[in-house]
């Protein structure tokens, strides 16, 4: 049974860094975003940023956390040119809290991945190989932009069985710490260290994996790779391992001997925390979780718990313009299902978040007005939303735009004339009783109204035609 | 000519700094090269016109505090050509106040030292007697003061007692305040739990003009704590007068011990019962950690000051050599080449006393000490107002003696500092008689944040 | 004392006599050290800060970061407003 657990690193959305007041913000402009604690200048002292510890403990609060009755900063020693004091102010014996645990959903049974800590600390800078790559550069580029800014670092107990599991987890976790405005996916990175590890064999990190994709590969890869090793005799060793993406491979970095000694002590240059005003603070400011959010949206408006889910895992944007939308418009199962439907289908063909698409509450509405009224077929919807989306018009404007309003009967009357004459031989087979030809005279109608012919109003007619003649 | 007359001075006209600046500075260049306490003089300081609590007053610094502008270099080879580009929070106010930096005094490399001989660059020597040590590791401070008349104000460091001693040898006044009273922000850190910035001067008065000045909660040191407030008021005569009588010294026996000098127990312990004459009861008392305290001291402030060296790496700042090689040869390549002997051998000690399976019985068990020492002095000023003791178990030392000694030897001599610095308690050394011409100092010690009360008993008394 | 490992550790670099002259200084100042070990402290909360001060933070505000000139001022290596460094392996 193969057991695997997470480090979880993200990024914090706060407006400046961790121990200092420079903006928590990338740039193309390197170093632009430095001052002399985030550069490690002798004589500057970290000054904690309380907006961090407070989204530090909001998600402790969503992880059901046990928080630390003292909390304190400590330093983990080690030389490496991204770090600007050779130290990395992080938490070891006092981290914000331990024992949590957070539920995911597996084929519909509700697993709980235990929590073992989280704790905050600071980003390094970023580093340019110059000439090559890690292993091969000639010299190093530093910019120290990154330096500082604020990390959540979450700890998983190995509950993990899969690498579905992983994504699972990884994919509910996001969306929530969305959710509860600590992390931003259009500016905050994520990374993780996986730990992998089989039965009669030692456990393996995979460390900084940081995309979905990476971690199936990481997972797989490595489990493939223990087990061969233990079928074959060997030992599977502790190690530290780097995952290379370009060949979906696994790669030795360290053995456990050349572990390294991290020598903590702790940080003196920073107060000890006594956490009860922080959590009262942080429970007050709160947003509705994703579970109270589908409960709600379930009893409020009575849409079904399975557009309610989607609605609400997708992107926080959705349930606001869900929410708004319903204000005006009374069938707030149909609206939910053509946002759950179609608007979610284009979106993720087209590749666009809700936002980039510029779709607005009011000219949904207004849409799904169209199609009530009538103006046009629902089938005629289908086709406009996707412009819609692509676009960015409203299907008023592309209507009015390509004259595509609903026909009335006089006008589908002529097309009938014209489709009749032009395909003999259909009409034929259906007077002498292949009555499904009917089907592709209307498809011959709908192509040439561009579908503006409402479909029962064309087959009544065209029936009425073609036995008349 | 003293603070006090040269301030009166400058605000009757009679002295004006534009013109008397210049002129201390040009004598400080003469007398450096004899008593080398200057890492760098500033010859062309800007006058400001501020008309502040120091105006017009020459200021010097140990070089381990960051002067925008002018070169700050710890003591240290590997910042021999350090520009900071931010000043200090003391040195901000100082200039608020009027005050003119004139220079930045010598110091053993990065605060390791007692006896200021571990210098990258100059030695500071002694104005009593310049065979011997200036005391360290705030050497060029307590020489600066000593080796002339000038009226100067000198701001210094203290760690484990680098105030203390120096202006024990030197024969000066040294004010180290309760740690976080003085913002360290901008201070290049030794051990941060334990290093303070401190004033020494001519005077109990002086030290408590300076004190007034860099006092006082700052955001950016967030372990820093405290008002500012005015500390010349406990010096006043009158204030003294109507205080002192009835007080309560302490006199910790471990402190007079085996390992302290005879005839400065002698002549310290004559100075303290001069008290009695002001009304002042004297009380035997027991510390009786004191014993532990050198190796609590010595484990807590060389782990932090390991990890405190590694930014110096020749990536950011400070000296660089040819990028050649990898980043661990390159950093080991600045590095070995940038530090002393002292400097290294503190790394290594730190390095070790972090390390997995060492660190409980050093690192982790020294801070449980610390505490215990602390509340051996909690419990000391419950029954007492203030605390005295020799400062140093000897005088100078002459700098072939202290070739002799071993590492352990030179931090054995720190065995009365040390507990104090370690529970951040203020202390101020008061210069009290003199042995073959000299000096000892008496060391007065108070409770967190009784800054006003040791000033009191150190000005109470001409000595 | 592995005096090499901790060297290593450190990043200095030290030759035969200086490797065989620290490690008999440094044996030295350990024996003191070990004193420690006679104190009683069960029980005895570690002393992280001398003066009781808690929860001190600041606000997310953000204030101006440094001009490029003065980050780059003190380096000897620095390359298109980076700082240059060696490579990692």
């Amino acid at each position: 049974m193969v057991r695997i657990g997470l480090e979880i690193h993200v990024q914090l959305n706060t407006r400046t860094k961790l121990f200092c007041s420079c903006k928590n913000e990338a740039s193309k402009k390197p170093n632009v975003n430095t001052c002399p604690i985030c550069l490690g200048m002798p004589g500057s002292k970290p000054l904690i940023n309380e907006e961090a510890i407070k989204k530090a403990i909001k998600i402790g609060l969503m992880l059901n956390l046990n928080f630390s009755k003292k909390m304190f900063f400590s330093r983990k020693s080690y030389f490496y040119p991204d770090l600007s004091k050779n130290y990395q102010i992080t938490q070891y014996e006092l981290p914000v809290g331990t024992q949590g645990y957070f539920l995911i959903n597996v084929k519909g049974r509700i697993k709980k991945i235990r929590i073992r800590r989280i704790h905050i600390e600071e980003d390094p800078a970023q580093i340019i190989h110059v000439g090559g790559s890690i292993t091969n550069a000639e010299y190093v580029l530093l910019d120290y932009n990154r330096s500082g800014v604020p990390l959540c670092e979450i700890v998983t107990e190995p509950d993990f069985e899969s690498s579905e599991e992983v994504i699972i987890f990884m994919k509910k976790l996001l969306s929530y710490l969305q959710h509860i405005k600590v992390f931003d996916i259009r500016k905050c990175k994520w990374r993780c260290d996986v730990n992998v590890s089989i039965p009669k064999g030692n456990r393996s990190e995979i460390k900084n994996v940081g995309s979905f994709k990476g971690i199936k590969s990481a997972i797989n890869y490595e489990i493939i790779r223990q087990e061969s090793l233990i079928n074959k005799g060997f030992e599977v060793k502790r190690e530290t391992r780097h995952f290379n993406a370009s060949t979906n491979t696994t790669e030795l970095l360290r053995t456990k001997e050349e572990e390294i000694d991290y020598g903590y002590i702790f940080e003196p240059d920073l107060t000890s925390f006594e956490l009860s005003s922080y959590i009262k603070d942080s429970e007050d400011n709160m947003p509705e979780l994703p579970e109270e959010i589908i409960k709600r949206l379930i009893k409020e408006y009575r849409i079904s718990k399975n557009n309610a889910e989607i609605l609400v895992q997708k992107d926080p944007l959705f349930v606001k313009f869900f929410e708004k939308c319903s204000k005006m418009y009374e069938n707030k199962k149909k609206l939910s299902n053509w946002i759950v439907g179609d608007l979610f289908k284009c979106l993720n063909f087209q590749e666009k978040s809700l936002f980039e698409s510029k779709i607005k509450p009011n000219d949904f509405v207004d849409f799904l007005n169209l199609m009530d009224s009538k103006k046009i077929t629902e089938r005629l919807g289908k086709e406009l939303i996707k412009e819609y989306v692509e676009k960015g018009i409203p299907p008023r404007q592309l209507i009015n735009k390509k004259n595509l309003n609903l026909l009335s009967k006089k006008e589908i009357l002529n097309v009938i004339e014209k489709v009749v004459k032009e395909n003999p031989k259909s009409v034929k087979d259906y007077q002498e009783g292949k009555e499904i030809v009917i089907d592709f005279l209307i498809g011959e109608v709908m192509k040439k109204t561009r579908a503006t012919a409402d479909p029962k109003i064309t087959r009544e007619l065209l029936e009425k035609k073609l036995k008349n003649k | 000519m003293r603070i006090k007359e040269y301030l009166r001075k400058v605000e009757k006209g009679e002295i004006l700094p534009s013109k008397e600046i210049p002129r201390i500075v040009e004598k400080l260049d003469k007398l450096n090269e004899k008593y080398s306490c200057f890492i760098t003089l500033n010859k062309n300081p800007r006058i400001t016109s501020k008309k502040g609590r120091l105006r017009g007053i020459p200021v010097v610094i140990k070089d381990c505090i960051c002067t925008k502008g002018l070169r700050t270099t710890s003591g240290s080879k590997i910042l021999e050509n350090y520009f900071p580009v931010f000043n200090a929070t003391i040195v901000k106010k100082i200039e608020e106040e009027g005050g003119i930096i004139v220079g930045k005094t010598s110091m053993d490399e990065f605060g390791f030292g007692t006896f200021c001989t571990n210098c990258a660059f100059n030695l500071p020597k002694n104005p009593h007697d310049i065979t011997r040590s200036a005391g360290g590791s705030s050497g060029g401070a307590a020489v600066a003061l000593a080796m002339s008349d000038l009226p100067l104000l000198s701001i210094a460091e203290s760690t484990g007692g680098s105030i203390s001693c120096p202006a024990s040898f030197c024969g000066v006044y040294g004010l180290t305040p309760t740690y976080g009273l003085v913002s360290r922000y901008g201070l290049i850190d030794y051990s941060n739990s334990l290093d303070k910035i401190g004033v020494m001067g001519k005077s109990a008065w002086d030290c408590a003009l300076g004190l007034s000045v860099i006092a006082g909660r700052d955001s950016n040191d967030q372990t820093s704590i405290g008002e500012e407030k005015d500390y010349t008021r406990f010096v006043n005569k009158k204030y003294i007068e109507k205080n002192i009588s009835g007080k309560i010294i302490g006199v910790p026996k471990e402190y007079f011990g085996k390992g302290v000098d005879k005839q400065v127990k002698k002549i310290v312990m004559n100075a303290i019962k001069k008290y009695e004459s002001l009304g002042v009861k004297i009380k035997e008392i027991s510390l009786p950690y004191t014993k532990y305290a050198l190796s609590a001291y010595y484990v807590i402030a060389l782990a932090e000051s390991s990890t405190n060296l590694s930014k110096f790496c020749g990536l950011r700042y400070g000296l660089a050599t040819e990028i050649k090689g990898n980043a661990d040869e390159y950093f080991s390549s600045v590095r070995t080449k940038g530090f002393g002997k002292e400097a290294k051998r503190r790394i290594l000690l730190g390095t070790y006393i972090r390390m997995k399976g060492y660190r409980n019985k050093y690192y982790l068990k020294a801070l449980k000490v610390r505490k215990l020492i602390i509340e051996d002095f909690k419990k000391a000023f419950e029954k007492c107002d203030v605390l005295m003791a020799p400062t140093m178990p000897f005088i100078a030392p002459k700098f072939n003696e202290i070739k002799l000694l071993t590492p352990a030897q030179q931090y054995a001599s720190d065995i009365l500092t040390v507990a104090p610095n370690l529970a951040g308690l203020p202390m101020i050394n008061v210069p009290v008689g003199k042995i073959n011409g000299m000096p000892v100092g008496l060391h007065i010690i108070g409770n967190h944040f009784e800054e006003g009360e040791i000033l009191s008993f150190a000005g109470a008394i001409k000595w | 004392m592995d005096i090499e490992k901790v060297a290593k550790i450190a990043r200095i670099n030290l030759d035969e006599n200086e490797k065989k002259e620290f490690e008999k200084e440094l044996k030295e100042v350990l024996k003191i050290f070990s004193e420690l070990e006679e104190v009683n402290t069960t029980n005895v909360e570690p002393a992280f800060n001398v003066i009781r001060i808690i929860n001190i933070s600041r606000k997310d505000e953000v204030k101006p970061s440094l001009r490029i000139k003065d980050v780059l001022k003190n380096s000897k290596h620095a390359e298109k407003n980076y700082f240059k460094g060696p490579r990692i392996i």
